[in-house]
């Protein structure tokens, strides 16, 4: 298993490379929320609650093939600077970063796939690529997403599909659901003038 | 920029609400912000707007507020953080979820991504929707030929579905 020190002295994929229209588009990230069907959400649940399907949820991700030697912690064990590292590098959410019994982290040794348990939501996946690269970012998380669903009964329904925390946050209608897509670009002083 | 809720006309009022550190915004027309009340900032709450509740929207009494049973999730408590408190609430409160959704994007049905031990259930509802749909354009055709062979394709999905899902 990767230690927190590893993470310090590698940078992340994308930090490292530039990938297509590196010189514009800093990185791509894709991120998809799921719930657990029959669990409160957790900022509802109880610590109890969030317990139990963090015990459900973390060794189903641990044991994923794409997580392989990664990092995996406890939110509880992490100080306070460590997770502002994690936080700079987009690994985690400022509101993951604020809570503590009950949530964790698991992320590849590359930091191009990371996993919060009962963030905002019981499971928010994230991959980030160097450049535009949406396609392969959304594959990579995708991959990973399915594999999940055959030992996770995600909280589903044929009209609002994936049940998420926060509706205003869902996107029903796209291609993509429940997925969120970020861009870091780079704004050269010549554009923005 | 065009009105989140009439999705017709162009925006004069942006507003930006912060409420315990969560921060939605709206664009409204002229039409739509006096429809919707928007007069009074510190009387208003985005969420209700977003809700398609008014500002002469009737308030609950305590113990007569709708409230997951699942969960104990109440309307207030979405209205106050913008959260649901568990996948039933989005049968609980509906309805107003719909409002929501369309006054953010194009629909509010679902399409994409199922996963795996859904599609089957998907797959039937769809095609029931669509029976049902047809059989009452057959009726109201005075078709009664295609509707009563309308009904029977949807006995014999319904009679595929049951036996499909106990194998």
């Amino acid at each position: 298993m990767m230690q927190f020190k590893t993470i310090l002295n590698n940078p992340a994929e994308w930090m490292l490379s530039a990938g297509p229209l590196g010189e514009i588009v800093i990185s791509s990230r894709i991120r998809l929320a799921r719930n657990l069907s029959g669990y409160s959400f957790p900022g509802w649940a109880t610590e109890d609650d969030r317990m139990l399907v963090l015990d459900e949820v973390k060794p189903t991700v641990d044991t994923l093939s794409e997580m392989r030697g990664a990092f995996s912690s406890d939110l509880r064990n992490l100080s306070t600077i460590r997770k502002q590292v994690l936080v700079e590098r987009h690994l985690i959410s400022r509101e993951q970063a604020a809570k503590g019994n009950g949530s964790a982290v698991v992320m590849n040794r590359k930091q191009t796939l990371c996993i919060m348990i009962n963030e905002e939501d019981h499971l928010r996946m994230q991959s980030i690529k160097p450049g535009l690269n949406l396609k392969s970012a959304f594959n990579m998380i995708d991959k990973v997403d399915t594999k999940l669903e055959e030992h996770i009964d995600y909280a589903f329904d044929n009209h609002h599909g994936y049940l998420t925390a926060c509706p205003q946050t869902s996107v029903p209608a796209c291609v993509l659901p429940r997925c969120c897509i970020s861009l870091l670009w780079f704004f050269p002083n010549r554009l923005i003038r | 920029m065009i009105c989140d809720v009439c999705k017709d006309k162009h925006a004069t009022v942006y507003l930006t609400q912060i409420v315990d550190g969560q921060m939605q915004k709206v664009n409204l027309c002229d039409a739509c912000a006096k429809e919707k009340g928007v007069t009074d900032p510190t009387g208003f709450a985005l969420a209700d707007l977003l809700l398609g509740l008014g500002s002469d929207e009737k308030v609950n009494l305590p113990g007569d507020e709708l409230t997951c049973e699942t969960c104990g999730f109440t309307q207030s408590g979405f209205k106050k953080n913008g959260r649901l408190g568990c996948s039933e609430c989005y049968q609980v409160f509906g309805g107003g979820l719909d409002s929501l959704v369309k006054a953010m994007h194009k629909g509010t049905l679902h399409v994409g991504k199922v996963p795996t031990r859904y599609k089957v259930t998907k797959q039937f509802t769809d095609q029931i929707t669509e029976l049902k749909q047809r059989l009452k354009i057959a009726i109201t055709d005075e078709n009664f030929e295609e509707a009563a062979k309308l009904r029977d394709e949807i006995k014999s999905a319904e009679d595929e579905f049951v036996c499909a899902k106990e194998h």
